[in-house]
């Protein structure tokens, strides 16, 4: 019995919703191994908070063009800034001190990957459901998955 | 950018070019300044004698002193990191006109956010000056100017010198070089 | 588990590029080293024939010029004929014999007319002039002994030669990993 719905992740060939608690029930394929979370591999079917998973160390592309103008302006502006007060003031720790403390805001701001740069996250096609095995046709692996699957049903 | 690591990578690598950036503009904003100030060098006295140095011989030893003041405050730029000053003694050696010697006799380094005026009164003079061809006494020009070399936070070295300068004439005879010494036995 | 550190890294995909590779595009790897090496070389001896200096970019080695130039800062050197060496000049020196340079500034200068200049050095932070350090009977410098003048500074640079010089293994750890990079890694 599924209780997940079709919104997918890139990264996790698991089918997920967006929901604090997670159960992914469906069984192990053999062709999925390599795209499970390390929970999955480990055998532990955990339930994680959402934001214990991997996916949310990524961006997607759209996030990342945005964080990467972000950060270049962050840093240009504060410098701009330091270059002034320390011309005018006739030091340059300011400048430089400027500097430092827009990078590390720029750090903070487009280096954590907030929810605000996950708005688009890319569009996978729907996973092929596998269909009942014709005989002979598929490598050793898959039959004996689909063997599996045919003992669980 | 894929990643934490990528994007801080990338905010590091770039604040370093701005870094770079920034410096390259503050040395660029301070390039064609003049760095020499007005300098008072008054009531110079000097003494020859002769002294014995091992691996030079017979030499020429001269103690000069007098009073300097300078203000060397509108020197320190925001590119300007510390000054080098010093005092030089320049003569030129009798009967070889193309000479030149030059000698530093006292030198004090200020760093920034130090106090940038220096008055001497009878400085005293912290290197020997010493001349194995015989050329200090009766030395009718003996001249003393101040010097400063500017260490930028980055970009070019300057040397500048001071305006104003004093001569003197060197005594005929020699003389002890530090008379007072004696005083203190008796 | 070390695959998830891998991916984390970003650094799953990096020899992807090198199995790929045919014996063509081994060549074009290795003219492609050969000419970044060379670029690198002939900035070198460009430099050095506009400076006159045989060593145009030097890194500060010891402490001896503090508080103005300390361990790691970068100074560029002219060492042009026509421009007299004077008394306040930060020189780079050798001394016969020895291989490393020396940056220390001229407290003595005496020109006699005719050719023979001869100086004394002393580093700012030193309490005495480098008499001691010259060569056993040597008393002065010539300007044959300079190496350069320095006529410009940029701090800390040079950090990364002085870690090299202090730890072998360091240098030849970047050497190899700069190798491995540049053959293996593929503009794509």
């Amino acid at each position: 019995m599924r209780t997940v719905s079709s919104l997918s992740s890139p990264l996790l060939g698991c089918n997920l919703v967006q929901v604090p608690s997670i159960v992914c029930t469906e069984p192990i394929h053999q062709s999925k191994i390599n795209k499970l979370p390390p929970s999955k591999m480990l055998g532990l079917d955990i339930k994680l908070p959402q934001w214990l998973k991997f996916e949310w160390v990524y961006m997607d592309y759209e996030g990342q063009k945005v964080a990467e103008r972000l950060y270049q302006r962050i840093i240009l502006f504060f410098a701009a800034v330091g270059f002034v007060a320390g011309y005018a003031l006739q030091q340059f720790s300011y400048t430089v001190g400027a500097l430092g403390v827009g990078s590390v805001v720029a750090a903070l701001v487009c280096g954590i990957p907030w929810g605000s740069y996950r708005k688009h996250p890319l569009k996978w096609q729907p996973v092929v459901k596998e269909d009942e095995p014709a005989e002979g046709t598929s490598a050793p692996a898959k039959s004996s998955a689909e063997g599996k699957k045919k003992k669980k049903k | 950018m894929h990643n934490i690591l990528a994007r801080l990578n990338a905010i590091l690598a770039f604040s370093f070019t701005v870094l770079a950036g920034l410096t390259f503009l503050c040395f660029l904003t301070t390039v064609a300044k003049d760095y020499s100030v007005d300098v008072r060098v008054r009531d110079l006295t000097g003494r020859v004698n002769v002294a014995y140095v091992n691996g030079l011989g017979e030499v020429e030893e001269s103690i000069i002193t007098g009073d300097l003041e300078v203000d060397l405050t509108p020197l320190f730029d925001w590119n300007a990191k510390e000054l080098f000053v010093y005092l030089i003694a320049e003569y030129v050696t009798p009967n070889s006109p193309n000479s030149h010697n030059q000698i530093v006799l006292w030198d004090r380094i200020i760093k920034r956010g130090e106090s940038a005026k220096i008055n001497q009164k009878k400085f005293a003079q912290e290197y020997r000056l010493l001349d194995d061809r015989k050329a200090l006494k009766t030395n009718p020009n003996v001249t003393l100017f101040l010097q400063w070399n500017v260490i930028p936070n980055a970009g070019a070295l300057t040397t500048a010198r001071g305006r104003g300068s004093q001569s003197i004439a060197m005594p005929d005879t020699y003389s002890p070089l530090r008379p007072n010494k004696q005083r203190g036995a008796g | 588990m070390a695959s998830m550190v891998l991916k984390l890294l970003g650094m799953d995909s990096m020899l992807d590029d090198f199995k790929r590779m045919n014996k063509r595009q081994v060549y074009y790897q290795v003219l492609n080293f050969g000419m970044i090496i060379s670029t690198a070389l002939m900035i070198w001896k460009g430099l050095m024939v506009v400076t006159n200096s045989e060593s145009p970019i030097v890194v500060v080695l010891s402490g001896s010029m503090e508080p103005a130039f300390f361990r790691g800062d970068l100074l560029f050197l002219t060492n042009h004929e026509a421009e007299p060496i004077k008394v306040g000049d930060i020189v780079v020196f050798k001394i016969e014999g020895r291989d490393i340079p020396i940056v220390h500034r001229v407290l003595q200068l005496h020109d006699d007319g005719d050719g023979n200049v001869k100086f004394l050095t002393k580093g700012d932070n030193n309490w005495i002039d480098d008499r001691g350090l010259y060569a056993p009977g040597q008393m002065w410098l010539q300007p044959k002994d300079v190496v350069g003048r320095a006529k410009g500074y940029v701090p800390y640079i040079g950090m990364v030669t002085i870690i090299m010089n202090d730890y072998p293994k360091v240098k030849y750890a970047v050497l190899v990993a700069l190798a491995g990079f540049v053959l293996l890694h593929r503009e794509s």
